[in-house]
């Protein structure tokens, strides 16, 4: 309620043109201001209609306190990154830890990143050099420099933590490093501008996107050579890629804005949905819930439910959203805006970004979580 | 946007805003000059206030439709993707899985996700290597 003082006349009327007359006085009347006069009050009666001072240190106080509670809520506030998260800062040429703010330099061109399953190793390729790099994520220091052919792109450790695996799109291969003895070991030919990489969970077998193609190589990881090559009719430029929690169903990302959905035992696209424009990274999240997938040249990124292969919603995140990377438990996913140099987490349960984590570099590329590469 | 495009805009915009401060002044110089104001005056005050108010989403329509018509259906702005028409680094669109080539070697072309014409020599955001 908003009150203000009004004088009103008592005593005898005064006369015209008299503004001093000694019988004319006044008396302080407080009322109550009618909500239709609010913002009106201070000319109201041309006198004094202020709201009363109690009511503004009150407000005062009222806003301190929001400032307190909101304070000490953000300090006690939910722990973003459970496990370390590691982005490819392109045109910095570095790769940060964005849950501790260390950054590594002199990754030239840093472009994709995996980290191996025990969290101690990153792979990172190269955009402007035929390499990729192994390094040791506590010391930063550059273990290995592999050169695995022109356009890199996707890289990927397998999860026994035997195999690394880097991309060359120019030369149409993929590199195989024993991670152990830090040496290529082979160049596996695989199609048509190959781009990115997924192991299956038992580390047997490789998944490799075909850009340049219309499908997905089979690489069989024992005898290191192309076994098999599925066909993803419906989408142009398959890109990047993920399993379900079960293996049993590949989603594929491609150029320019669509997602597939292949069963594996029976080799057709069960699914293809529209999602944001151009390419971006994919992941099913561990619990397999949803389906995340940025847009580069949008603004969004895609929720698709797997139920239902529908996209359940569109995040905006901010200019150009690409990798897209679930912490292990599912909780909360991160997406590398390229336009805006900030890392977004999502919190999986509103589906809402929560966070706009700014990158210590610019272009933030490409994703990668300890537990869930 | 040409000049005569961003005068009418401007004008559009200012309309609304020209009426609430019309209304407002002449509500406040009322209420300054009478103690008694009447419940229509007040009213009537407050429903054409609102009313251009109300109306001031409707240049921001006229201003996104303006601004949609120059974009090609279904690509993204040049701006939004950082487009230059220089490379960045060893990437230039005539790599690009994305670029449709001009007529001629070295001439401009056209991008399937970036509006209007493209240098071979120029680059975005959504560079895609094709190897």
């Amino acid at each position: 309620m908003l009150l203000y003082d009004s004088y009103e006349r008592v005593g005898c009327n005064p006369r015209p043109g008299v503004p001093n007359d000694p019988r004319i006085r006044f008396r302080v009347v407080r009322r109550r201001l009618p909500l239709r006069y609010i913002g009106a009050c201070m000319t109201l009666d041309g006198r004094s209609s202020v709201p009363q001072r109690t009511h503004l240190i009150s407000c005062c106080l009222a806003c301190a306190l929001g400032v307190i509670v909101s304070t000490a809520g953000a300090a006690e506030g939910p722990d973003y990154f459970p496990e370390p998260v590691y982005a490819t800062l392109t045109a910095s040429n570095a790769v940060e830890s964005v849950s501790t703010d260390r950054t590594w330099n002199a990754l030239t061109g840093a472009h994709y990143d995996a980290v191996s399953a025990d969290g101690k190793l990153l792979l990172v390729s190269s955009k402007d050099q035929p390499e990729a790099y192994l390094v040791d994520v506590k010391s930063g220091e550059k273990l290995g420099t592999f050169q695995i052919g022109p356009t890199p792109q996707g890289v990927a450790f397998s999860p026994d933590g035997k195999w690394g695996m880097a991309v060359s799109a120019g030369d149409g291969t993929v590199s195989v490093i024993d991670v152990k003895a830090r040496k290529l070991v082979k160049k596996v030919a695989v199609g048509k501008v190959p781009h990115n990489i997924r192991f299956t969970s038992d580390s047997k077998i490789a998944y490799v996107t075909l850009q340049g193609g219309t499908g997905v190589a089979v690489v069989d990881m024992a005898s290191l050579g192309k076994v098999d090559e599925i066909d993803v009719p419906g989408i142009k430029g398959p890109h990047n890629l993920d399993l379900s929690d079960d293996e049993q169903t590949l989603w594929v990302r491609d150029l320019i804005g669509k997602v597939a959905a292949v069963d594996l035992g029976s080799r057709k696209v069960v699914a293809v949905i529209p999602v944001g424009l151009s390419h971006g990274g994919i992941d099913v999240i561990p619990g397999g819930k949803y389906v995340f997938t940025g847009a580069i040249a949008d603004h969004v990124v895609d929720v698709i439910d797997p139920a239902t292969f529908k996209v359940i919603k569109q995040i905006d995140v901010g200019q150009g959203p690409h990798g897209v990377r679930a912490s292990r438990d599912g909780r909360w996913v991160y997406a590398g805006v390229t336009a805006t140099d900030r890392i977004a987490v999502i919190d999986t349960q509103t589906l809402e970004v929560v966070r706009q984590e700014p990158a210590g570099g610019m272009l933030p590329f490409w994703i990668s979580v300890a537990g869930n590469d | 946007m040409t000049e005569a495009a961003a005068r009418q805009l401007l004008c559009v915009l200012s309309l609304p805003l020209a009426g609430f401060h019309h209304s407002m002044r002449t509500f406040t110089m009322k209420i300054q000059s009478s103690r008694h104001i009447s419940r229509r005056a007040v009213l009537r005050h407050a429903v054409f206030a609102v009313g251009t108010v109300a109306a001031l989403p409707l240049a921001g329509i006229v201003s996104a439709a303006t601004a949609a018509a120059t974009e090609e259906a279904g690509k993204a702005d040049q701006k939004a993707v950082q487009y230059q028409d220089h490379p960045k680094g060893t990437s230039a669109c005539a790599n690009c899985a994305n670029f449709i080539p001009g007529a001629h070697s070295g001439e401009p072309g056209a991008c399937t996700v970036v509006a209007g014409e493209i240098s071979p020599k120029g680059w975005c955001l959504a560079y895609a290597g094709n190897g």
